[in-house]
Formats: C-alpha cells, sequence, structure tokens
C-alpha cells in the first residue's frame, strides 16, 4: 500500500508519515534478507503504524512498507554466538502469506530496540494500547464512507418492508442477540414476542431474519445460528412455526429449503454441545441440504499449507500438484458452489432459502454473501460491495478481530481463520470467470483484503455492531470505504459493461474454471507478476478512448457556438491528440 | 452443384430442432420427448413416436465439395447431445451421410438462415460435419460398453450406436437404434468410416480427389522462389555475410530442405554438398535469423556418425558462422533434445490430455474434477510447453545479452527446431507478431523447412509411430505469449484454435505433405489441385475473419499514431518480450481443448466477454479518431483502413434478432454448450447476454446520430 498522503516533509532516510503517525524507532545499517533478489542494506524505521526499510546499496533503492497489523509471530533469530553472514536478526511472520527477514549487525545492538518496538505496535492491544485507527488523523475531504451503508436503506432498495415482511428495531440495544445488527428484517407475521421465543431456540440469539428478497418473485435468503436441537431432540414450536412464516411470506413455492452449510457429520456432531440441525419432521414443507464446507479449522489449516507451497518460491516440477494437496481451491470451489445451489433455488424455482452453519457468522456469510452476488448487480458495483460487506459480514457479527487477530500476539490463537479471505477469494473467482460484470478490479479486492489487516481503518475493528458502537469507531476512526472511494477511478475495470449483467451470473464449479489468484497468494513474488497485466492494456484502451470522446466533444461544442453566432473562423488545420 | 454457390453460400446451423431432454423437468410440455433408457423390449413403432418424424423432405441433401461423393446414408440417426454418455441419453434425430471427404450429419431446417451471428462457420465443412481426417478413433457401443474399432477393418453385425472421437477432442454418438433398416444400413455407415477415415496410402484421402481450379495464392511469400528469400536477408543489417543457396534444387542434397535457403556467404555450394553427408538426413547448417545486433540464429541437424572426420566438417562449418560475427565469436551449439520432449514424449502427453479433455458423460466429468490438477500436472503437457518457452527464453538471452549466435541442434532438425526458432523469433521481432508476419514465419520455418505435418497428424493407417501434435505444443506455446502479452499479437486465440483446426481437414497443401519434396511431387507431377491454408477467405467470411484480430494491438498501432500525430513521443516498444516459463504462468488453453464440454464453460462469460468488450472500446475509439478527422481537417478525409474488428462487422446486421447467447467456447460450439449446461432455457435467456447487446448500449450510439449534422456543418464552415 504506497500512500504518503499528507507526508510532512521528513529527513532523507526517515519514512513518509500519515498525519497521526509517529516514528517510534530507525535502526540503520539493517540488512533485509530479500527471498528474490538477495540481501540488501539499509535502514529499517517503525512507526506506530508500519515498519519502513529503504536500502542504501541499490539504485533505485528498494522500498519495503507495510502495516505492522498484518504482522502475525516476531522472532529473533540467531544469538550472541551465531557465526556467519545475516544469521542474526528478526524474522517477522506475516498474515498476508509472506516472511520478512532482517539481519542485524550484533556490535550495533539495534535489534533489541527494533524487536521491543515491533512487538508493541504489531500487538497494540497485548500492550494495552489503542489500535493506530484512533490516532490516525488523515483526511482524504469528501464523503467519510461511514455513510455507505445504512440498513433501512438498503431494506429500501430491495423493496422491504412490504406485506410480507417488517423491520424490528427488538435488537436496538443488541439484547436479543448481541451479535447481530440493530435492524432487523422478519415476517410482517411474527411479533416480537414470537422472535424472543424464537431466539431461545436458535444459537446466539442468532435468529432466521431476512438477507435478500428477489424483485420479482418474493423469494427471500434468510439467514440464522444453527437450532439447539442437542442430543434430546429438542423441538420448539415457536420456531417451526416461525419458519413456517418464512414459507408462507413466498407466494410462488410452498416449499422452503434450509441450506446447512456444514458437512452432514459435522452437524450431526454438534448435536452434543446442544446444537443441531432441522429434523424434516419437525419442519413440514422444509428439505434440508447439507452443503459440506469445513470449519474455520480445516481452512486455516489449508491456508498455512497453502503459503507453504506459494512462499518464498515455487516448485515448478510440482506446482499444480502441490496445489491441490492444500485443498484450498476444493474448499473456494465447494463454497461456490453451494452459493451457486442457493442462488440457483431461489432465482429459477423462486424457492425461499434458510442459510445456516453453527453460529451463523462465518460459513453462513460466506454463502449469504455470494449468493446476492450472482443474483443482484447492485451488488457486483463498487459501491454495492461495500454494502454487502457491511452488511452480511460486518453487521451480521463476522468476527473480524478474532478470525484476523487485530493487534493480538497470540497467533496460535484456534479462533483465527481465513474466512473473509476465502469470501474475497471467491468474489475474484466469480469476477475472472465474468470479466465484465463487476464494476471493480482486481486491485481493489486487494487493497480491501490489506486492509482488513492493517488496522488504519475503524471498518473491520472488532466483532460486532455493538462493540464498534461501544468503542465508538465510526465517531474516533475513519471508514476504509471513504479512503477506496476517494481513488475510485483506481480500482474502475474498465471491461466493466453495465448492460450486459443486468441479472444472474452463474460461475462454473469445476476446477476447470477455477485456479489460484497468484495476484494475491504469489504477489509478493517478483517473477509472478505479468509484464503486461491485461487489465493495464484495456485500461489504457479506455483512457485513450475517453480522451478522443472529449476532444469530439469539445470540438462539436466549438461548431456549434460557431454555427449559431454566426462567425466564420477559419477551421483548424490539424490538432494535437495528446495535450 | 456448382462449387462456386457452394463456397457463397453459408450454411448455418439450425437451432431450433435441437432439444434437450436432460434433467428437463419440461419435456412434457415440449411435447416431443426422449427418454435415456428406452427398454430395448419396447417395439420399434413406440420408440419411434417419441421422436419427432422427420420425413426424408424436410432434411436437405449434403452439400458436396468438387470431387465429394456420397457413399453411404442412413436414416432417422440419433445423434446423443454430449455428454450424455455412450449408455444413451438424449438427442436430435437426422440423416446421417458418410462421404469421401466427411462425416456429415443433418437436421430438419439444416439451412436456416440466421441473421445474426451463431459462431463460427467454415465454408468447407458444416458445424455438424466431421471431415475424416479429423477421426481419431472409432468405438463401437454395445451395451452400454466401448470397443474400439480397428482401421481398416469391418463389422459384420448390426451395430448400436457408435462413438467417434475427433483429434480436436471432440466427441460425437450416432445411435441406429431408431434406423427402420437398422443391421445394413449401420453396417454400411460403420464400415465406411473404417474404410475411408483411415486409408493405407497417401493417394486415397480426399485432398487428392478435390476437384477445383484454385487461383495460385499470392498475398504471402510461400519460400518456394530464391527471391522470397533474398527479400527476407534485407531484413538484416549485414546482407553481404549470407546469401541464398539453391544447389538443393531438385532436391538432390536433402530430401527435406527447401529448394533455396539461407547459409553464411563464405560456404560454397561444393562445401554444402560435400559437408551435408555426415548430417541426419543431410539436413547441413541453415541460417532462421539475424537480430539488428548483427547476431544470427541457425539451425541443423546432428551427425549421422560422430567420426573425427565427420567432426572437423562440422567445425569447419561453425568457422564459417563464426565469420558472421560482428566480432568475430564461436556460435552455441543448442542441442535441444536434451532440454525438450520428444515427439514420442509429446503424443503420450498428448494422449493423457486427451483423456482429461475428452469426458464421455457427466459422471465422469465430475470425477475427473476431483483430482484435476495433479492429472493435469501428470499429463506433462504444461511441463512440456514450459520446457519449449524457457530452451526459447534461454536462446534469447543468448542472443541479446550475450551476443553469441546460436545454432539449434535436433536430431533431426524438423520438430524442435522449428518451434524453439518460431518461439525466439516470435519473442524478439515485433514483425512476426502480425498474423501475416506470424503465417511467413510458419510457412518458412516449419512447412518449407520440411516438418513433417503428414506423419505427425497421422492421416493414414498404421502410422502411430511417427505420429506427435508437436505443431499443437508450438502453438499452445504461442498461446501462452499471447496471454503474458495481451496487446503484442494481432492475432487471436481463436485464430490460433482455427488454425489447428484446418491441420485436421486435410485439403490444405500446407499440412498435407512432409517436406517440400514430396509437395512438389503430388503438385507438380500429379497434378493435385490444393489449397493454401493461409488464403483463409476459402474457409471463412468477414465476421469469422474479423475474430482473428485483436482488438488490443489494433488499438495501441491506433495510440502509436495518435501519440506520433500529437507530437508527443511514446517510448517506442521494447522490441522483444521477456516471456515467463514458471509453471504459475503457464496455463492450459482452455479455448482450444475444453470448448466441446459443455459444463466446463461459462455461459455468459469467460476470455470471449472480454475480447468482445475491448472490440467495443477499440471500435469506438477508431470511430472517433475518424470523427476528428473530419472535425478537424479542411482537406476531404481519406478514410483510414478498416479495423475489420468483430462489431464492425456485427453492426452491419443491426439488432434485429436478439441474436444467441455465448460461453466461454465462443466462437466454437455455442449453440450445443447452451443446450445441455444443464440449465433450463429461461435461465440461459436470463443470464446470458446476446451479442447483439454489446453494440446496442455502445456509449457512441448519439455520437452515430449527430454525425451526419456534423458533417453537414463541417461543409458549411468550408463554404
Amino acid at each position: 500500500m504506497p500512500d504518503d498522503e499528507g507526508a510532512p516533509a521528513r529527513r532523507s532516510d526517515e519514512p513518509p508519515l500519515l498525519v497521526g503517525e509517529t516514528l517510534q524507532g530507525l535502526a540503520r545499517d539493517v540488512t533485509y534478507l530479500c527471498p528474490y533478489t538477495g540481501p540488501t542494506r539499509g535502514t529499517l524505521a517503525v512507526t506506530n503504524y508500519k515498519l519502513y526499510f529503504r536500502s542504501v546499496d541499490r539504485e533505485p533503492p528498494f522500498v519495503l512498507d507495510t502495516p505492522l497489523g498484518v504482522v502475525s509471530r516476531i522472532e529473533k533469530v540467531g544469538g550472541s554466538t551465531s557465526r556467519g553472514e545475516n544469521s542474526y536478526g528478526i524474522e517477522i511472520f506475516c498474515k498476508d502469506v509472506r516472511n520478512l527477514r532482517f539481519a542485524h549487525k550484533q556490535e550495533n545492538h539495534s535489534r533489541r530496540t527494533v524487536f521491543e518496538k515491533l512487538h508493541v505496535y504489531s500487538f497494540p492491544l497485548s500492550h494495552r494500547l489503542p489500535f493506530f485507527a484512533f490516532a490516525n488523523e488523515e483526511d482524504g475531504g469528501g464523503e467519510s464512507g461511514w455513510d455507505v451503508y445504512d440498513p433501512v436503506a438498503e431494506y429500501r432498495r430491495q423493496g422491504l418492508p412490504n406485506e410480507s415482511w417488517r423491520l424490528s428495531r427488538i435488537n436496538e440495544r443488541y439484547e436479543v442477540a448481541d451479535t447481530y445488527p440493530s435492524v432487523l428484517c422478519v415476517p410482517a407475521a411474527a411479533s416480537d414476542d414470537d422472535l424472543r421465543q424464537v431466539a431461545h431456540f436458535r444459537s446466539r440469539g442468532r435468529v432466521p431474519v431476512v438477507s435478500w428478497i428477489h424483485p420479482e418473485s418474493h423469494a427471500t435468503i434468510t439467514r440464522c445460528a444453527q437450532p439447539l436441537v442437542g442430543v434430546g431432540f429438542r423441538r420448539s414450536k415457536d420456531d417451526e412455526r416461525y419458519v413456517q412464516m418464512i414459507l408462507d411470506a413466498n407466494a410462488q413455492s410452498h416449499k422452503l429449503y434450509i441450506m446447512d452449510a456444514r458437512p452432514n457429520v459435522n452437524a450431526v456432531a454438534n448435536k452434543a454441545k446442544g446444537g443441531g440441525y432441522e429434523s424434516e419432521d419437525a419442519y413440514q414443507n422444509a428439505e434440508l441440504v447439507f452443503l459440506d464446507i469445513h470449519n474455520i479449522h480445516v481452512m486455516r489449516e489449508s491456508l498455512r499449507k497453502l503459503k507453504e507451497v506459494c512462499f518464498p518460491s515455487i516448485d515448478d516440477g510440482r506446482w499444480l500438484s502441490n496445489v491441490e494437496a492444500t485443498h484450498w481451491l476444493e474448499h473456494i470451489r465447494c463454497i461456490i458452489a453451494g452459493a451457486l445451489k442457493i442462488a440457483d433455488k431461489v432465482e429459477s424455482n423462486k424457492t425461499s432459502v434458510v442459510v445456516h452453519c453453527s453460529d451463523g457468522w462465518d460459513r453462513t456469510a460466506q454463502l449469504t454473501a455470494l449468493a446476492m452476488i450472482m443474483l443482484d448487480p447492485y451488488y457486483r458495483t463498487m459501491r454495492g460491495f461495500e454494502v454487502l460487506v457491511e452488511k452480511e459480514w460486518l453487521s451480521f457479527g463476522h468476527k473480524f478481530a478474532q478470525r484476523v487477530g487485530h493487534g493480538d500476539d497470540r497467533h496460535s490463537d484456534p479462533d483465527r481463520s481465513p474466512v473473509f479471505l476465502q469470501f474475497v477469494d471467491c468474489v475474484w473467482q466469480i469476477a475472472r470467470q465474468f470479466p465484465n460484470a463487476f464494476e471493480f478490479a482486481e486491485s481493489f479486492l486487494v487493497d480491501v483484503l490489506d486492509h482488513v489487516h492493517s488496522c488504519r481503518f475503524g471498518t473491520f475493528l472488532y466483532n460486532s455492531e455493538q462493540q464498534r458502537a461501544k468503542e465508538g469507531v465510526r465517531e474516533k476512526t475513519h471508514s476504509l470505504w471513504g479512503h477506496l472511494n476517494r481513488r475510485r477511478d483506481d480500482y474502475v475495470n474498465p471491461l466493466y459493461a453495465t448492460h450486459l449483467h443486468q441479472h444472474v451470473i452463474y460461475p462454473v464449479c469445476s476446477m476447470r474454471q477455477i485456479e489460484l489468484w497468484t495476484g494475491y497468494y504469489v504477489r509478493w513474488n517478483p517473477r509472478m507478476r505479468p509484464q503486461e497485466p491485461v487489465h493495464l492494456r484495456s485500461r489504457e484502451l479506455m483512457a485513450f478512448k475517453q480522451q478522443l470522446q472529449r476532444r469530439v466533444e469539445e470540438l462539436q461544442r466549438e461548431l456549434h457556438t460557431r454555427n449559431t453566432v454566426g462567425v466564420q473562423t477559419p477551421p483548424r488545420v490539424a490538432s494535437p491528440v495528446h495535450t | 452443384m456448382n462449387p462456386v454457390h457452394y463456397l457463397l453460400e453459408k450454411k448455418k446451423r439450425n437451432r431450433t430442432s435441437f432439444k434437450s431432454y436432460v434433467d428437463d423437468p419440461s419435456i412434457a410440455s415440449i411435447g416431443i420427448a426422449a427418454t435415456s433408457n428406452l427398454s430395448q423390449t419396447q417395439p420399434q413403432e413406440q420408440i419411434e413416436e417419441l421422436y419427432e418424424p422427420i420425413g426424408s423432405t424436410g432434411i436437405p441433401d449434403p452439400k458436396l465439395l468438387p470431387g465429394e461423393i456420397e457413399i453411404a446414408k442412413a436414416h432417422c440417426v440419433l445423434r446423443f447431445n454430449p455428454l450424455a454418455g455412450h449408455a444413451g441419453g438424449s438427442g436430435s434425430t437426422g440423416v446421417l451421410v458418410i462421404t469421401n471427404f466427411k462425416v456429415s450429419f443433418m437436421t430438419a431446417g439444416s439451412t436456416e438462415q440466421h441473421a445474426t451471428y451463431q459462431g463460427q462457420q467454415n465454408n468447407l465443412v458444416g458445424n455438424d460435419d466431421i471431415a475424416l481426417t479429423n477421426v481419431e478413433s472409432v468405438f463401437q457401443v454395445t451395451g452400454g460398453k466401448l470397443r474400439r474399432l480397428a482401421p481398416g477393418s469391418s463389422v459384420y453385425s448390426s451395430v448400436e450406436a457408435i462413438q467417434l472421437h475427433c483429434k480436436d477432442f471432440r466427441i460425437v454418438t450416432f445411435s441406429f437404434k431408431l434406423c427402420r433398416n437398422k443391421e445394413n444400413q449401420s453396417r454400411a455407415i460403420v464400415n465406411t468410416i473404417l474404410h475411408y477415415a483411415f486409408p493405407a496410402r497417401v493417394a486415397l484421402l480426399f485432398g487428392f480427389d478435390f476437384r477445383k481450379r484454385i487461383a495460385p495464392f499470392t498475398s504471402l511469400p510461400l519460400y518456394r522462389v530464391a527471391t522470397d528469400w533474398s527479400k527476407e536477408l534485407a531484413n538484416v543489417p549485414t546482407k553481404v555475410k549470407w546469401r541464398v543457396a539453391s544447389c538443393n534444387e531438385a532436391f538432390r542434397i536433402s530430401e527435406s530442405l527447401p529448394a533455396h535457403f539461407v547459409v553464411p556467404a563464405t560456404v560454397s555450394d561444393d562445401l554444402l554438398r560435400c559437408v551435408a553427408a555426415n548430417f541426419n538426413q543431410k539436413r547441413v547448417l541453415v541460417w532462421s535469423w539475424t537480430s539488428a545486433k548483427d547476431i544470427s540464429l541457425l539451425r541443423m541437424s546432428t551427425l549421422q556418425v560422430e567420426t573425427p572426420e565427420s567432426e572437423s566438417q562440422l567445425n569447419s562449418i561453425l568457422r564459417e558462422v563464426r565469420s558472421t560475427h560482428p566480432k568475430n565469436k564461436r556460435a552455441q551449439v543448442h542441442e535441444l533434445h536434451r532440454c525438450c520432449p520428444t515427439v514420442r514424449e509429446i503424443q503420450d502427453s498428448y494422449y493423457k490430455l486427451r483423456e482429461l479433455c475428452m469426458p464421455e458423460s457427466v459422471k465422469q466429468f465430475w470425477s475427473q474434477d476431483e483430482r484435476w490438477l495433479s492429472n493435469l500436472e501428470a499429463s506433462q503437457w504444461l511441463t512440456y510447453v514450459r520446457q519449449c518457452l524457457k530452451a526459447a527464453v534461454h536462446v534469447c538471452d543468448v542472443i541479446i545479452s550475450k551476443q553469441l549466435s546460436v545454432v539449434l541442434q535436433e536430431p533431426g532438425d524438423r520438430d524442435l527446431n522449428c518451434i524453439v526458432s518460431c518461439l525466439v523469433q516470435l519473442l524478439q521481432e515485433p514483425r512476426f507478431r502480425s498474423l501475416h508476419g506470424f503465417q511467413c514465419l510458419i510457412q518458412r520455418e516449419w512447412v518449407v523447412m520440411g516438418h513433417p505435418f503428414f506423419s505427425r497428424l497421422c492421416h493414414l493407417r498404421n502410422m502411430d509411430e511417427r505420429k506427435g501434435p508437436v505443431f499443437l505444443l508450438f502453438l499452445d506455446c504461442v498461446w501462452q505469449l499471447t496471454q503474458q502479452f495481451p496487446a503484442a499479437f494481432e492475432f487471436t486465440e481463436t485464430y490460433l484454435t482455427t488454425l489447428w483446426d484446418s491441420t485436421h481437414l486435410g485439403l490444405f497443401e500446407t499440412f498435407l505433405f512432409d517436406s517440400e519434396a514430396d509437395r512438389q511431387r503430388a503438385l507438380r507431377e500429379q497434378q493435385v489441385k490444393l489449397m493454401c491454408v493461409w488464403d483463409w477467405p476459402r474457409q471463412f467470411g468477414r465476421e469469422d475473419l474479423s475474430l482473428f484480430r485483436n482488438p488490443l494491438y489494433v488499438a495501441r498501432r491506433e495510440m502509436e499514431v495518435a501519440a506520433a500525430a500529437g507530437g508527443t513521443r511514446q517510448a517506442a516498444p521494447a522490441g522483444g518480450l521477456d516471456a515467463s516459463a514458471s509453471a504459475a504462468s503457464v496455463r492450459l488453453w482452455r479455448q482450444c481443448y475444453l470448448r466441446w464440454v459443455p459444463l466446463a464453460n461459462i455461459v455468459g462469460g469467460g476470455a470471449p466477454s472480454s475480447y468482445l468488450q475491448q472490440c467495443i472500446l477499440a471500435g469506438e475509439a477508431i470511430h472517433l479518431r475518424d470523427q476528428l478527422d473530419v472535425l478537424t481537417q479542411v482537406a476531404p478525409v481519406a478514410r483510414r483502413q478498416d479495423a475489420d474488428l468483430f462489431f464492425g462487422c456485427a453492426q452491419q446486421h443491426g439488432d434485429s434478432s436478439p441474436g444467441a447467447g455465448f460461453t466461454s467456447a465462443f466462437p466454437f460450439n455455442s449453440s450445443v454448450a447452451m443446450s445441455v449446461s444443464g440449465m433450463s432455457d429461461r435461465q440461459v435467456a436470463l443470464s446470458t447476454p446476446p451479442l447483439s447487446a454489446f453494440v446496442k448500449h455502445s456509449s457512441l450510439a448519439n455520437i452515430e446520430l449527430l454525425e451526419d449534422d456534423l458533417q453537414d456543418c463541417v461543409a458549411d464552415m468550408r463554404l
């Protein structure tokens, strides 16, 4: 993220700073051990936001500019007895598929300070410090970004409330479900008391609420947590009635699909912990489908293997089988296939779908958000995508803080998992299959992911809407969306053709059309960068066309004025196209 | 039928008679149903009722080329939809005709005309036809089991169904269960295919019966005369160091080298004759290309036997190469057989790739999906692509960075040398990246240099040991380059795929021979009339040809012109391309290999949708530039050459018809993919943008209307 807005004047080896960013430590004569271009000597600076290395022995200088939010683990390498060049230093393990290694000279005694500063500002939470987002005073001007998402406006866009659905403020104080948003869209037939009853039978009180409604058929996508069936096969008349209300709200179909994101065995195993799944006996007219998506631990392990395969270098001879062995793409395929099933039921069968996993904040968010991207072209625009993330992920309590491990030094915390990364990967896969369907380009997705880690903006901090409200994130920090929207032109997909994909897109869920997102996972390897990325060529072409168009319009206006005024001036002989 | 007539008439495929019965709950409403598991006990009449009875009147006669004759014919043949599996499934009924050129399947309304573009349409062979030379193997289907039938053999009893596996990865299954005279008809059809698809001698190929007067093809140098070679030498910085040797006229020195070729000027004909004797197939050292810095690329075969005498002769000729180097440095010899696959390995790998890309049923498709990546890796195909690219990149490095001449060496000098030499020239020389330049390159380095196309493509029976799709491997390497450098090549992947398809037609002198000597003999002595593949208008109409052109390349040229006119000099694009041969940058060529597999293709998406959008952008830019010309120039504007991009042609159609939806297999296999991709018609209609939608919403629509007014304005001003 090369960004130096509002950088004050600085000394040559000091890093450019954001407003509110302060230099915390600087070590000269440090060597960065680049796995691709070899060791390079320079100055390493640590601020309360980033680490910044600038080489002194290369022209142009090699610069490494990395927010400390991506740091997962810092380790000292080598001790006082270490022999050999570059064997004494620091190794930094990152959350974005790379490691950084620096070598210090023992006699400089620079390692200790660097290590300490890195530790403090990479893991502010562990040192009882605030996130950098709260110190960040950058002001890009224009829209703040906090207004991108307004739940009521978004429901209104979808045509809600209507005669079958109403908006409920029952969770205004986050008392029914503390991980849910304050505004819920529920069947009009269900009273607030009904909701309270249903909440008792759903894990964490996460009752089924509407996420999306089909503009024509009124089939809905509803999300929730698992029912608390338990080993005793508990039933809840209220819950069963409530599910029937969801079915009744859609006049087009007499059936309802309940999509359980988990593999069947996992759903059964959850009964032992008091959870479980809806039995078809209890829920008449509902068909239960298991989507076989694995849990957060399986996904974390898969990404760990993927990192081994991708970083630092790849084994050309076994590349494809190595990627296959990580099962990462298989998981991606499975998630897209699940979302496709949901989209297909809603679109083709006009049937409403209820989606849940265990708690309904990981796999459920992946599935509903992806299904909505397939079904609704609005979510394929830049603003629509931001709304989607705000809605399906942030407001419905995907635990970003826990899954990413913001500012926390417990790198082996079992609650960490790349759930959101997987979602963005799936979006990339769909965008790759439909190159005209998305308003934004790949770089937009990469930057969103980078800022999920960076802690420069308040957007992804904390685990729920309730916590963010409590911490005053909206008042005290900046929104990522404001930052991204100001750079809109950089992110526009030059091939976006609104008129072509006004409707549903169905991606192909075969490994033949799913590929590894090298632009993200292998991006640190300079050999992997395409020399001539196709989107740059397309963008160049678009710019050229716009330039010509401006010129033509200019001349047309000129002609028009002249003709109306009736003044004859000699026409221009030649015109420079490039100005 | 009048041959000219035939070429003019565009046979458009029929879509309305194509019915999908796979997983379609609406079968009843369609009215005509065919079920997949018709039991054997069902009376024949009852089965027939399920299909639309097609009288022979509704089905057109097959279109025949001059010299083509009908040999066998069967009515009421059922062609299964792709991926239906050989056990049965749904399909369409029609007439199956076998001629001495093709397997032709015709349904009622096959000749329907379409107002909009429906996908690639070859003038010589219809979309539902299969040239016999394209047939790789024939299988008999009995009780759901496949049995391969030996080429040239015969069957003696009734055949339930047959399955044809084609060299272009297509699978077609014809069932005879509805035929009236099943036993005779099916036997006749199968035996005819077995006999005519795999002739025992070259002269039995249809190409040799093709009777049509063809005007000589002159738009491209064919390198059959010495002047073509001297023109090639005109690009060399120091021309005097090289000369065109014509001592191989009448192929006295080598049977496989061309009549003329270029050698160092100091090498005399006598020396050539003397030295050639020591080389495999007498393929002595021949010049390929010289860089702007006067460093050269040459090629030769290995020595027949390595004796001190032969080696000293080799050294003597290498000394002459040294004298062509600006600093008199020794040339490096690259033995390609040490770093690239053999023809045999290419063939084995191709078979594995075929297997992966030709699933017969939906079940097999999904079971392959589980281990897709590791199976793809195990096929070694991409590894071989990388090896060739790597060898080319390495040679470029020696020529450009180390400034040393390179001699490519390979036992026969007729396979890998062709690949690597062409790749090096494509990477280093921008003029070979134009359509014209690329065709010249193939003509020079492959066709006249004696790549054994005929043996490698295997159009005869019992030739298996020499076959191997070396040319496909090359096209795949070029495709990788077009992906890595999307604006550097004038031609598209559709062009490359079509070029590969043309090798299976068996109609072009380009691909029907092993060497110039064979070609000359057939063309001169046996009076054979064959077309040249580079004469593309014989195969395709304007729309199809426009799909060969890359809008990004066209636009880049425009930008260069605009920049030059505006006085801002853009940095000249670097001549050399720095290709990557890393495993993560080498990918599967989906269009070429997966286009016949409906489930693998994206409805309304994929690379074609990028391509079409780029065509729009480039078309609009060119249109605007023309307007600028009108607005800014006093003199009447001489319209610059038409860009010939797809929508330039398509716009003529207007948008009277909704047009066909397209898939990622575009422009191939469009309607088939839609009918079986498992979606209902409604889904397809909703999710597939019609081609015309691309044009309809051009942002220039309003400007277009203004244009006439503007012309008037400008005219007024001039008065």
